[in-house]
């Protein structure tokens, strides 16, 4: 087969930096070609001609969330971007560094470290995700306890456009009303009004002391209500992860439900802390486990994200008072014989994972729907993240159509009229 | 644009009571906090409910009128001037506390519950709303939420962006959408996260869901005094560099202090170069061993003295002189003109100075009183507005001062807002193309341009000088 025009155009001015052997797929669909672009320069060349051909462009991060969004309706190439170390800047009298999208996670945190500093970004697996990645998945794990949502770490972005405009929208700066907040807008927007090239973030000074708990408990009710104790009690943790019985022994835990806490501070805090919590989960019937810390390491590993054993995975957010009602609720809808169950929630925020195995396609969706309209009831929401190719097919993963749906809609055809960023994967097949 | 019909059509919406139509009852709408542009409404109006908001801007759209919100008209950018007229809808009235749900940290309020009393309404649940600008006590919600406000207390607990968790917006077309909402994560563009800080130019606002915030177990207030500003703005990076983020950490110069002393007598040194006001929060053990660490860095970086606040009354008394400072400047100058420019804290030492030089370049005293520990720079130029040729001078003064933060790697505004005032000024910060990517943003909220026109994005032009001239300045009169 002749290959099309665009691979020659692409191949041209990238001197050939194009792959033609692309061992990944988006959803059963494998494009033709992954470009490794070094320029924002190159990135607005390559989405010009992308705009021009009318092509689907899927940028590509690290590759660690692949699994997420609606089939592409048109998939022609992936895109990466480097991480050139050239590009990494770092103020630590300022707590702000500048970083390229192709950085890795880990890899930025390491080159912080070196100052006592450590990014508000905590991926699944960072030594692959990418910062670029990070931002526009908007991806979260349970240090977002004590670092806060990622987009308010955000304080400038260079983005470029599918017509090829390369834009700066923030600064530097960590006050900033310069304009309209359109850091926002592009972070957690799946990469479909434009592609990150480099991002300026807030930093946070690396703590004097880390200590993990692990409580461990024969019903949810135990750690959910101890969760809340350290909460309301005026204790701040660091990290925050509840475990059921089968998503513990994946982290190496007991098969029993589990409350993860970390707390990260000077010592005389993190001290008394781990004194407090200790007292507040026995008073719930919880057992202390003493951690030893590589057991630590592999039970956060573990918390960070369901393992890919799981075939359906859910996200999910409610405000956190109704995560009790919420779990039991879901851990009902799931209940059937032969069907695993997996619970990762974060009690502090209200996030949670739910994780679904040994459901057919059928009972997959229909448990997802069941899930998302228990979400939404608790004024929250559900999302599908891993599923099989039939099951996605069959619903919107990213659940009901959000309020302001036609905003997006518009905002999406004004910056990408063509259709060109992963098209059909994000909310409402935008 | 038929004025008598216009003003027929929203009494018939509104009752004549809260139809404002009367040319000297319109004046006292002429302007906001940004004394110095002034723009008269056509008529003004006091909606008490969304569904009144909704047929306002329905009844604007039919009539193709313009329309511009406002909350308690404290601004200091002009972002509720009216300038191509049209209607001014004033969110006053609509200042009910709808719900406070403690459990989840979460209260919904109308726009114009003041900010303030917000928080004063959930102290007894132990929680506040942290965005706490020093106008606290008659801005309103809704105008934090327009301009992303700040206060001295973001250093530690962010902007009122990182505070709006929802939003009741009725759309520039008159649709009503709910954005967002209690849970801290939805699906599909966080539009939420655009309106806030988008001055009122893509919808108004009219409902808030906002997050409270515990208050702290324990806090400490020092007040450290310096007869040398170099030592004053080192002692700034040296704490943060040392690790420890307080919750804030203020600068006052010795024009400050004696404007603030004169006025409320809140117990500042008339005779210092310049004071910091540090607050440390959190946990018991974390404060003491912080509040400490602070005050040994203060005096190693050279404090004549630091002193510790005892008891409520003191730290109040402290924190009134900071908040009041500039209502204080009324006393001593006819006139002030306040800046909100930005720079990494660490230049802090290097750009001060230079805002000083600036003054005596043109001949004009300038006040500094601001956020030391976010950068935030307020310089407040002292003139009289009755002599033009002061007023032509401030502006170019400004003019420079803006530049200065900028080359520094800063920005021109860090809290107050674009508006009408540093429309201009954009262009040392944005090139065209970042610029056209933000009215993207515009073209799809507000395609007939009918909300807040003529704010934040420049003209064509290229010959105006960088900020706002008055009409008067510009005709010569």
């Amino acid at each position: 087969m002749a290959h099309p025009g665009w691979v020659s155009r692409l191949g041209s001015i990238l001197e050939g930096r194009v792959s033609r052997d692309v061992q990944i797929e988006v959803d059963g669909r494998r494009p033709a070609l992954a470009v490794r672009l070094r320029t924002a320069e190159e990135v607005s060349r390559v989405l010009g001609i992308a705009t021009e051909e009318g092509l689907g462009v899927i940028p590509l991060g690290g590759g660690t969330l692949l699994h997420l969004g609606n089939p592409p309706s048109r998939a022609d190439f992936f895109l990466q971007i480097n991480g050139s170390e050239a590009a990494f800047q770092h103020s630590p009298e300022d707590l702000v560094a500048t970083l390229p999208a192709g950085m890795t996670v880990a890899r930025a945190n390491k080159l912080l470290a070196a100052k006592g500093q450590v990014l508000p970004v905590d991926p699944p697996y960072p030594e692959k995700a990418t910062i670029g990645g990070s931002i526009s998945s908007g991806c979260f794990g349970p240090r977002r306890q004590r670092f806060g949502r990622l987009r308010d770490s955000i304080l400038g972005l260079r983005v470029v456009l599918p017509n090829g405009d390369i834009t700066r929208v923030g600064g530097r700066v960590v006050k900033n009303v310069t304009g309209y907040d359109m850091a926002k807008l592009y972070t957690g927007s799946f990469g479909t009004l434009g592609i990150v090239v480099e991002a300026t973030l807030k930093l946070h000074p690396l703590p004097e002391e880390v200590r993990s708990q692990a409580f461990g408990f024969p019903t949810l009710d135990g750690a959910l209500r101890t969760a809340d104790d350290v909460l309301e009690g005026g204790l701040e943790p660091a990290a925050m992860a509840l475990l059921n019985p089968r998503v513990s022994t994946q982290a190496g835990l007991p098969g029993a439900y589990h409350l993860l806490v970390e707390f990260a501070d000077i010592w005389e805090v993190v001290r008394r802390q781990v004194r407090e919590s200790e007292v507040m989960a026995r008073s719930r019937g919880g057992e202390v486990l003493a951690l030893k810390q590589e057991a630590a390491k592999e039970a956060w590993t573990a918390a960070s994200c369901l393992s890919k054993e799981w075939e359906v995975t859910l996200r999910c957010s409610v405000p956190r008072a109704y995560l009790d009602p919420f779990l039991s609720g879901a851990l009902e809808i799931m209940e059937a014989p032969e069907v695993e169950k997996g619970v990762l929630a974060y009690p502090g925020f209200g996030a949670s994972f739910l994780g679904m195995g040994g459901l057919d396609a059928e009972a997959s969706r229909r448990a997802f729907e069941e899930i998302a309209g228990l979400a939404a009831s608790l004024e929250g929401h559900a999302i599908l993240e891993r599923a099989t190719l039939d099951v996605k097919s069959s619903v919107d993963v990213w659940g009901p159509s959000p309020s302001g749906m036609h905003l997006m809609s518009r905002l999406k055809r004004e910056f990408d009229p063509q259709g060109i960023l992963n098209p059909g994967r994000f909310v409402g097949g935008l | 644009m038929d004025r008598k019909t216009l003003v027929k059509e929203l009494e018939s919406i509104l009752g004549q009571e809260r139809v404002i139509s009367d040319y000297e009852d319109l004046l006292v709408y002429d302007c906001d906090g940004l004394t110095i542009n002034k723009a008269v409404p056509d008529v003004v109006v006091l909606p008490e409910s969304t569904e009144e908001v909704q047929a306002i801007v329905c009844l604007a759209n039919r009539m193709e009128v313009p329309f511009v919100a406002r909350g308690a008209g404290t601004g200091l950018s002009g972002g509720a001037l009216p300038l191509r007229g049209g209607i001014v809808i004033s969110l006053v009235r609509m200042n009910r506390i709808l719900e406070v749900d403690a459990a989840n940290r979460r209260a919904v309020v109308e726009p114009g519950v003041v900010n303030q009393q917000l928080s004063e309404a959930v102290r007894p649940l132990g929680l506040h709303f942290a965005p706490d600008p020093s106008s606290q006590q008659s801005c309103t919600i809704g105008g934090n939420v327009a301009e992303n406000a700040g206060g001295p207390h973001t250093l530690k607990y962010g902007v009122t962006t990182n505070h709006v968790l929802g939003l009741e917006v009725v759309l520039p077309d008159g649709e009503v959408v709910f954005l967002g909402g209690k849970a801290e994560d939805g699906a599909g563009y966080d539009l939420v996260g655009l309106m806030v800080g988008s001055e009122g130019t893509l919808g108004i606002v009219t409902k808030v869901v906002v997050r409270l915030t515990p208050m702290p177990e324990a806090l400490n207030t020092i007040l450290a005094i310096y007869d040398s500003l170099d030592a004053a703005t080192q002692t700034v990076s040296s704490i943060i560099a040392g690790g420890i983020i307080p919750a804030a950490v203020e600068m006052m110069d010795r024009v400050t202090l004696g404007a603030v002393e004169d006025y409320i007598q809140a117990g500042y040194p008339r005779d210092a170069e310049a004071v910091l006001l540090i607050e440390v929060d959190g946990l018991r053990e974390g404060v003491e061993r912080r509040a400490g660490t602070v005050v040994e860095t203060c005096r190693k970086m050279g404090a004549r003295e630091v002193r510790v606040a005892r008891g409520e009354e003191q730290r109040a008394l402290l924190w009134q002189g900071r908040k009041r400072a500039f209502g204080a400047f009324g006393r001593i100058s006819r006139s002030y003109y306040t800046l909100d420019g930005v720079i990494p804290r660490s230049k802090l030492p290097e750009v001060l100075p230079k805002v000083y030089e600036v003054g005596r370049r043109y001949g004009l005293r300038i006040a500094n009183v601001f956020h030391a520990g976010d950068g935030n720079l307020h310089p407040i130029i002292l003139f009289d507005e009755r002599d033009i040729d002061q007023v032509r001078r401030t502006l170019q003064a400004a003019g420079d001062i803006l530049r200065l933060c900028v080359e520094a790697g800063g920005t021109i505004s860090g809290e107050h807002g674009i508006g009408l005032e540093k429309m201009e000024a954009m262009k040392l910060v944005f090139s065209p193309e970042d610029m056209e990517s933000m009215k993207r943003v515009k073209r799809a909220f507000d395609p007939s341009g009918l909300c807040n026109p003529g704010k934040i994005f420049p003209e064509e032009r290229v010959d105006i000088p960088f900020l706002r001239v008055p009409e008067a300045l510009r005709t010569g009169g």
